[in-house]
């Protein structure tokens, strides 16, 4: 709940730039074609602005994973909840179920990677829809 | 098939008055034009047809049905949009076909091979066949706008609203295009209501014509009546070339005279039936370059004499500019007449040919009884 109250505004964000981004006439020439405001949300708006929710999700993921302060705040109190930061201070202060510095680097490494794939992944798609609207 | 009437309409965004006091009948299977220079509010009007804009007030009715308060989707109009708005994720053949998978005769949907023979007829239409697989960038800008075009024939609408449709085409295009809407517009009958700045293509194609200026209806004529009779001195010069003496009214009547700064007295008569002339009122003669002959064809003509400035030659005809006192006026001439700048120039122009117009522009229209500004005084 806490990270959604956080990071919502990202996705937002990215879902308004998309709208802003997307011409008023796309959408009036499919009304003019006689599509109805729902067909018309579905089958212009959210493959044009989709893209961008999408993008938004993701990078508002990756700042959840990594998230220290609210992690070390609300982990304690629910253990099973509590994202990988707060294992890793766990660990490394030598907690089960695994202990020490070298299990704790493990997970602060597999958390890059994760991120590093994210933001791979995010950019990518965000690449494609642009080339899709700009044809570079 | 439609009539489409507009009452009384206006719209505004904000302090700006995109278009007012619109009063026009665009009558079922005619191609009319919405003609003006850029920001006359020419697509404001469309968008009030095609219902993407509430009008502030007034009504439009597609026969006796008004439609004023219907969405856009249910009107049963074909746009074509001024920026092409062709859907950037769907191939061409998907933005074509979208329209026809949504709609129904009768009920009844079109199967997946009707549609498919309509969208490659359509695309043969505008020769864009066997570029359907292209997204639309792909595509150059003139590519596009067929393709808007096609978009909006396919699903054959009641009414065709074209926003400069061919701006975009060169010449040559161009002009097949224009054969092409004309030929597709007679055959289905479809009321066109087609935009655009070019005054050549307007009166080229349309059954009549709109000029508009700064949101207000000029003049709302054929072609042929819009060139021979403008009704406002911004039509007279918006449409075909003009030359335009200033000058007081000194005798009424059938004929009225003009008293020029210099003194001359020109008659003229005014294509502005019914506006109540005054003695002394402030008027412009306005006469076309063709119309100004180096020899009189009758004893009425007119005889103006001015100063050569310059001439010029545009082949099948010379140009010559002159001045009338402080005025410069233009005349087309045949090209074996000789004449050296500065030397002096006696032109005749037929009384018929002599256009007197008050200077009020739309005010002017206000004042006579019977037109569809007449009762609408500025509310
Ligand atoms: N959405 C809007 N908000 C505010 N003002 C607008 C809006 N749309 C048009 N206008 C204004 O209304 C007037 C008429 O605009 P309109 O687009 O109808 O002109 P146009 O005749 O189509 O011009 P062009 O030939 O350049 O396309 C202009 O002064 C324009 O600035
Ligand atoms: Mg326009």
């Amino acid at each position: 709940m806490s990270y959604l109250v956080r990071k919502f505004p990202f996705t937002v964000r990215a879902a308004y730039a998309g709208l802003q981004q997307t011409p008023i006439e796309l959408e009036e020439a499919s009304l003019n074609v006689g599509a109805t405001r729902n067909k018309t949300f579905s089958s212009i708006v959210v493959p044009l602005i989709g893209v961008s929710v999408l993008a938004g999700a993701l990078l508002s993921f990756v700042y959840c994973v990594s998230e220290v302060s609210t992690s070390l705040l609300l982990g304690g109190a629910n253990y099973n909840d509590a994202p990988l930061t707060y294992w890793i201070r766990d660990v490394n202060a030598g907690l089960p179920p695994l202990f020490g510095a070298g299990p704790a680097a493990a997970l602060g490494v597999l958390m890059m990677v994760l991120q590093m794939i994210v933001i791979v992944a995010t950019n990518a798609i965000l690449k494609t829809r642009a080339s899709a609207m700009t044809g570079i | 098939m439609v009539t489409i009437t507009l009452k009384n309409l206006r719209k505004t965004f904000g302090e700006v008055v995109a278009t007012d006091d619109v009063n026009m009948v665009l009558e079922d299977g005619k191609l009319s034009t919405l003609l003006g220079p850029s920001g006359c509010g020419k697509t404001t009007l469309l968008r009030l047809i095609a219902g993407f804009y509430e009008p502030d007030h007034g009504e439009i009715y597609f026969d006796d049905r008004n439609v004023t308060d219907i969405p856009p989707n249910k009107r049963n109009t074909g746009m074509c949009f001024q920026s092409y708005a062709l859907w950037p994720h769907m191939t061409v053949f998907d933005n074509i076909s979208y329209g026809l998978k949504i709609k129904r005769v009768q009920g009844m949907k079109y199967t997946p091979s009707a549609i498919d023979k309509r969208v490659n007829n359509a695309l043969e239409l505008v020769q864009m066949s066997g570029l359907g697989e292209r997204t639309p960038h792909q595509l150059s800008g003139g590519q596009q706008q067929r393709v808007a075009l096609a978009r909006a024939l396919v699903i054959e609408p009641d009414v065709l609203l074209l926003d400069e449709p061919l701006s975009n085409l060169d010449a040559k295009l161009r002009v097949e295009m224009r054969e092409e809407i004309l030929r597709i517009q007679g055959e289905l009958g479809i009321t066109t209501v087609y935009v655009t700045h070019d005054q050549i293509e307007a009166l080229s194609i349309s059954d009549m014509v709109a000029v508009m200026d700064v949101g207000y209806i000029q003049q709302y004529a054929p072609p042929r009546e819009i060139y021979d009779s403008p009704q406002t001195l911004f039509v007279a010069d918006f449409i075909g070339k003009c030359t335009f003496l200033d000058g007081e009214i000194s005798a009424l009547g059938d004929t009225l005279s003009v008293r020029l700064p210099d003194g001359q007295i020109v008659k003229g008569m005014t294509p502005l039936l019914g506006y109540p002339f005054q003695l002394n009122e402030l008027v412009r003669c306005a006469v076309r370059p063709e119309d100004l002959h180096s020899v009189a064809t009758s004893l009425e003509d007119n005889m103006i004499s001015g100063v050569v400035n310059q001439v010029v030659f545009v082949g099948s005809n010379i140009e010559v500019n002159f001045n009338v006192g402080e005025v410069s006026a233009t005349s087309l001439l045949p090209s074996d007449a000789e004449l050296e700048p500065g030397s002096l120039i006696k032109l005749y122009a037929p009384l018929s040919q002599m256009m007197v117009l008050p200077i009020g522009g739309i005010d002017a229209l206000r004042k006579i009884p019977g037109h569809p500004l007449y009762a609408s005084t500025e509310s």
